[in-house]
């Protein structure tokens, strides 16, 4: 019997060793341990935002995000851990539409609904199933297709937009595509191929993609044919927009040897930078960068890699490092060069860089 | 000619691309439609009675010319519960422009004898004032926002107040985050909560309600006259 023990034990050390190990070999030993105080500091930062009701800044997306921040702490948060979870799940799950929508607004339904899937899947609590496939449905019928009238040589054809209209952004496409994936979306489902349609739009790559501005860089815009007025409104790739794109590919099944991941891939590791915006010299989605090359990296499952200088770099250790000379002695992150796109409010930041470092500690 | 002029000007604005965005276009329609409307104000009519009908039937045919202009420009093709849905929120947004403009023209035919000139004037005067309540975010949004620290509703009223505004929730069009807008302006970013259909809906509907009973109450007292002079005149008869 105890030798039985003893085999099963050993077998779980083998099964479960090396991925426990990985972090810990992929990142230095001394900043995982500064890394994980950081992120109990943001947790704490957090805690304290919420409002009465569990809600952040009244908004179901910055809401969930700081949820799934707790639930995928390395504490590993749940219900079960009281107030400052269970309001914040009530406050989502309140705000569930007849529509199938999870939002408090009109606008950025499609974004707040797929930010709060991922958290509410991260609750792994069953009680949620019939709130998550009805957010699910939602997701798939606001895709732009046919039932809109949109043909697929549109350049809107397969994406998605905030919510409020249909106007369509590699931005929300990524973030709508981490809500199905987070929920088990049917990889065979034609949200995926149709999606894949429009993400190709975006690539600065001419050979998968039909639009006349397309470029060869392998990077991607924001979406076909026009970055956002921060970024000059050109077609230039970068790495905010190429994070989300890469990850759009992996989530829609694209294999890491295809050529269009190859060339995003190679996008990011040739322009890195943690200073800027990859590609441009601008702070402005510095944060929303962050958050996404922690994802994408980890999705991608490169421990370092070779920058176009010829430089090796351990993503972990390197963001973790920028990330910790960010923080405010509250525990916050905020962007202090640029308020585009919200980055400068603390509570949207620190969801963000929570989980950005989160990811660099798996 | 109203139709004519709003095909022109929307042409002019590029709303003929083929690659654009359909809910875009209906609040574009609508919205030059609606500015475009007053102006072709066709006056008071002899009982205010008659007038309030005027004001209905020439805000249901401008609403009707809009909807013509988005099949026309459409492309890719529109819904129609879409477009019926922006139609009728331009026809409410009329109702009360042209309204607004019967009574003006009220007023200053009273002070002149110039009829035409008051009718004119109290139709552009609506135009103008459509147009600035219509553009009222994109030149107060920014002030809105350094209010918003102090003021945390200002925002949402600034963007509420807007008849664009009402065009884009009923056309089903992020307004502040369309192609366009996105492209050339930075009020994507306000923090901002559009009105609810419902909201808008009871709005409108209570004050197209409150017009048609200033209507009939002012039928009332000339009936009454009427009555009056009629008894009067029995009286007189041997």
């Amino acid at each position: 019997m105890i030798k039985r023990r003893h085999v099963l034990a050993l077998t779980a050390c083998g099964v479960f060793a090396p991925r426990a190990a990985h972090a810990a070999n992929a990142m230095d030993p001394e900043l995982q341990r500064r890394t994980k105080r950081a992120v109990a500091m943001g947790l704490h930062y957090l805690r304290g935002a919420q409002a009465p009701d569990g809600s952040m800044l009244n908004s179901v997306g910055i809401t969930a995000l700081a949820l799934r921040a707790f639930l995928e702490s390395p504490e590993a948060y749940n219900e079960s851990d009281g107030a400052f979870v269970t309001r914040q799940v009530d406050y989502i799950v309140g705000k569930a539409q007849p529509d199938g929508s999870i939002s408090a607004t009109l606008q950025a339904t499609a974004y707040n609904t797929a930010v709060a899937l991922n958290a509410l899947v991260a609750t792994k609590n069953p009680k949620y199933a019939p709130v998550i496939a009805a957010g699910q449905k939602f997701l798939v019928h606001h895709q732009v297709d046919e039932e809109e009238g949109y043909k697929p040589d549109h350049p809107f054809y397969g994406g998605i937009g905030y919510g409020g209209g249909e106007r369509p952004d590699l931005s929300n496409v990524y973030v709508v595509l981490e809500g199905l994936k987070g929920t088990s979306m049917d990889p065979k489902d034609p949200v995926w191929q149709k999606a894949l349609t429009f993400v190709s739009r975006t690539q600065n790559r001419s050979e998968s993609n039909d639009q006349k501005w397309a470029a060869n860089d392998g990077g991607f815009a924001y979406r076909p044919g026009s970055n956002p007025p921060e970024y000059e409104n050109g077609t230039s790739s970068y790495g905010g927009m190429t994070a989300a794109g890469l990850l759009s590919l992996l989530f829609a099944g694209v294999d890491k040897s295809d050529p269009r991941v190859q060339a995003a891939y190679k996008w990011m590791t040739a322009n890195y930078t943690l200073d800027v915006n990859p590609g441009t010299s601008k702070k402005h989605g510095l944060f929303y960068f962050y958050n996404a090359f922690s994802k994408v990296m980890l999705a991608y499952g490169a421990d370092t890699f070779t920058d176009g200088k010829g430089q090796q770099h351990n993503w972990r250790n390197e963001l973790a490092q920028k990330l910790l000379s960010l923080q405010a002695p509250d525990g916050s992150w905020a962007n202090r060069e640029s308020n585009a796109w919200w980055e400068d409010r603390p509570q949207l930041v620190t969801a963000w860089s929570v989980i950005a470092l989160e990811q660099a500690l798996k | 000619m109203l139709l004519v002029a709003a095909l022109s000007i929307l042409a002019a604005f590029g709303a003929t691309s083929t690659h654009g965005q359909a809910s875009s276009l209906r609040v574009e329609v609508t919205a030059v439609v609606g500015v475009l409307a007053p102006l072709f104000w066709p006056g008071r009519a002899t009982t205010s009675a008659r007038t309030a009908l005027r004001v209905v039937a020439w805000s249901a045919a401008a609403a009707a010319a809009a909807a013509i202009a988005i099949v026309l420009l459409a492309h890719p093709a529109q819904a129609w519960p879409r477009i019926v849905w922006a139609c009728a929120m331009l026809m409410s947004i009329l109702v009360l422009a042209h309204a607004a403009a019967a009574w003006l023209e009220q007023r200053w035919r009273a002070r002149s004898d110039d009829a035409d000139s008051a009718r004119e004037l109290a139709g552009r005067t609506m135009a103008v004032a459509l147009f600035l309540f219509g553009t009222l975010p994109f030149w107060l949004g920014p002030v809105a926002e350094l209010l918003s620290a102090r003021y945390p509703r200002v925002i949402d009223l600034v963007v509420g107040l807007s008849p664009v505004t009402h065009l884009a929730v009923a056309s089903g069009n992020d307004v502040l985050r369309n192609s366009w807008l996105y492209g050339h302006s930075n009020l994507a970013s306000l923090p901002v909560s559009y009105p609810e259909h419902a909201a808008l809906a009871w709005g409108y509907g209570s004050a197209c309600a409150a017009l048609a009973l200033v209507a009939l109450a002012s039928r009332l007292p000339r009936r009454r006259a009427a009555a009056t002079r009629h008894d009067s005149t029995q009286e007189q008869t041997p």
